[in-house]
Order: C-alpha cells, then sequence, then structure tokens
C-alpha cells in the first residue's frame, strides 16, 4: 500500500504541479468583471434599457405637451414659431405673452412704429375670455304621498 | 509541496474584510481548482465550479469562523459546488450515451486526450467526494481534521474514508500501473 500511496502522489504532481505555477487573477477584478456581465446581460440589462427608454419618451411627451398648451395648437410648425417668437422677444428685451402664442399665423405679432407712436413697451392685456352659458334647470317635482286609511275593527 | 505546518502558519483572515478574501482567493484559488479538476477529470468545467465556488463563498465570507481552517472551508463549498456538477453531467453522459447508440462516437481533440490520463480517468471513476479526498491529501497534504471540514464528515471516520477511496482507485487502475 506504501508504494501506491507513493506512485499516487508522484503521479498527482506530475498532473498538477503546472497548475501552481499560474497566477490567478485577482479577486475584485473578476467578481467584477462577472457583476458587469450580469447587469448588462441580464434582466438587469432589460430593465435598464426599458427605464431608459420610458424615461425618453416621457420627457419627449412632456415638451410636446408643453408647447401644445402654449400655442393651443397640435402642429409641431407652431411649436417651432412660438419658439423662434420667443426668442425674438428675448433679443429685444420684450416679454413674451400668451396672447402671442395663441396667434399661429407666421405674421409678427409686434406692432410697428407707426401704429404706436408713443415710445416703451406696449401694455399687454390678456385674452377676453367669456364663460361658457349654464343651462338652466327646473326643480323636479316631488309628488306627495296620501296616507291610507285604514278599516276600523269593530 | 506545501506541508501542513506551513499552511497552519497562514496569516489570520477578517470575516467579511474584502481584502481578506482577496488574499484567500490568491493563496487558495489554485488549491481549490486542482482539487476540482482531480474530481471532475475535466479542466474547463473545474474552472467554472471554482468560479462558481469563490462567488458563494464572497457571499457568506461575512458568517465564515475563524474555528474552521479558511482554506478548508472554501474547498467544501467547492466540493459541494462540484458534487452537484458531477451528478448532473453523470445524467447527462447517461442521455448522451442512449442518444448515440448505433452511431460511431466522434474522436477525442488533442486536449482532451491530454487531459485524460490515466490516472485522472482512473480518479473519474472513484466517486466524488472520495477522489477529492485522495487530491486533499496525497497532493495538498491536508491533515484529517482539514479532510473533514472540506468535505463535512467527522474527523474520526477520515481515514477508514481515505483507505476505502485508496482501495477503489487501485482496483481501477490494476496491477500494471506504474
Amino acid at each position: 500500500m506504501k508504494d501506491f500511496e507513493r506512485d499516487l502522489e508522484r503521479g498527482l504532481h506530475e498532473l498538477f504541479d503546472p497548475y501552481l505555477a499560474e497566477r490567478p487573477e485577482p479577486w475584485r477584478t473578476a467578481a467584477r468583471g462577472r457583476a458587469r456581465t450580469r447587469v448588462a446581460g441580464g434582466i438587469g440589462g432589460a430593465l435598464v434599457a426599458k427605464l431608459a427608454t420610458g424615461a425618453v419618451l416621457a420627457a419627449l411627451a412632456a415638451g410636446a405637451g408643453i408647447e401644445a398648451a402654449n400655442t393651443h395648437s397640435l402642429n409641431p410648425v407652431d411649436w417651432g414659431r412660438a419658439v423662434s417668437r420667443q426668442v425674438q422677444n428675448a433679443q429685444s428685451g420684450r416679454p413674451s405673452s400668451p396672447a402671442a402664442h395663441s396667434s399661429a399665423s407666421p405674421t409678427p405679432s409686434r406692432p410697428t412704429p407707426a401704429a404706436t407712436p408713443v415710445a416703451g413697451p406696449p401694455s399687454v392685456s390678456p385674452p377676453a375670455v367669456s364663460p361658457l352659458p349654464l343651462p338652466s334647470v327646473s326643480p323636479i317635482a316631488i309628488p306627495t304621498i296620501k296616507p291610507t286609511v285604514l278599516p276600523t275593527i269593530p | 509541496m506545501e506541508s501542513s505546518d506551513e499552511r497552519q502558519d497562514q496569516p489570520s483572515y477578517r470575516p467579511g474584510s474584502e481584502a481578506d478574501f482577496e488574499r484567500l482567493y490568491l493563496r487558495s484559488r489554485q488549491r481549490v481548482l486542482i482539487t476540482l479538476t482531480g474530481m471532475l477529470g475535466n479542466r474547463a468545467a473545474a474552472e467554472d465550479c471554482t468560479q462558481e465556488a469563490f462567488a458563494r463563498a464572497f457571499k457568506a465570507w461575512k458568517s465564515w469562523r475563524p474555528e474552521a481552517p479558511a482554506e478548508a472551508w472554501v474547498h467544501r463549498i467547492a466540493i459541494n459546488v462540484a458534487v452537484s456538477y458531477w451528478r448532473r453531467q453523470r445524467l447527462r453522459e447517461a442521455g448522451e450515451i442512449v442518444r448515440r447508440l448505433g452511431r460511431p462516437a466522434s474522436p477525442p481533440s488533442p486536449a482532451v486526450l491530454a487531459e485524460r490520463s490515466e490516472l485522472v480517468r482512473a480518479l473519474r471513476k472513484v466517486p466524488a467526494k472520495q477522489a477529492a479526498a485522495l487530491v486533499l491529501r496525497h497532493f495538498h497534504g491536508y491533515t484529517n481534521r482539514e479532510i473533514a471540514a472540506s468535505l463535512g464528515i467527522p474527523e474520526r471516520t477520515v481515514a477508514s474514508r481515505l483507505a476505502a477511496a485508496r482501495a477503489q482507485l487501485q482496483a481501477v487502475l490494476g496491477e500494471g500501473w506504474r
């Protein structure tokens, strides 16, 4: 048996001694690499991609909603005109007005010098809003209940 | 070979310390790989199981208690991973044999032939935990206590397990070996 043990040890060393000469990759590097692969390739990756796509779509929808509300138009061309108008107003030191937004025409809303002889910024009044007529409501007639007369028992 | 005394002289580790786990990994990774290669007879599978074992050990590193030698503790995790792999592999191989009946087998690649030395082939025919015990004792020079901690068995049964494993391996190798 002792001979067999000696032969076994020699055989194992012939096989596995070269393994000991190899230097393993540091654990932190190996673990980080695996974690990154797991997040990028697994369910985590799909979730991150979905969240990013959702965030981008939500931002786009919010921007479109704000422009549609400002210009009262669903046409992106009108949104572009409104933006360029705001930029022009900002450059000339005039405040942008909701009334300017509401007209989606290509003509600028800035008054000409001939029409406004008085110098200084024009007063901006909000657009007149007429209240919606409310329908008249007539009260519903409530039926009167007559008490039933019970027969008297002699 | 590194003697048992040299291994007992190893620096102490603190449970949960990432730097200490790094040291344990660098010190014992190749030795665990050797044990698993002896058990599985396949270097690629042993590499996978070793990485899996260290990943599990890292997760459980906070709960490690210094009473058990750290390398034996990692070995125990690794041997359990390899035994699970070994069982799945045996089932797969049985399926392959049934599937290939009537067809000539494809010749193995030179790398596979090199891996399959007579000793490695014989170790594969021995139960996985017995093969692990033989590598732990006759390659790593583990004591009975360390083998018991690695295999999760009582220390008093190690000697009889080793004797049974040697007898089985000798029977598989035959008289003509060496």
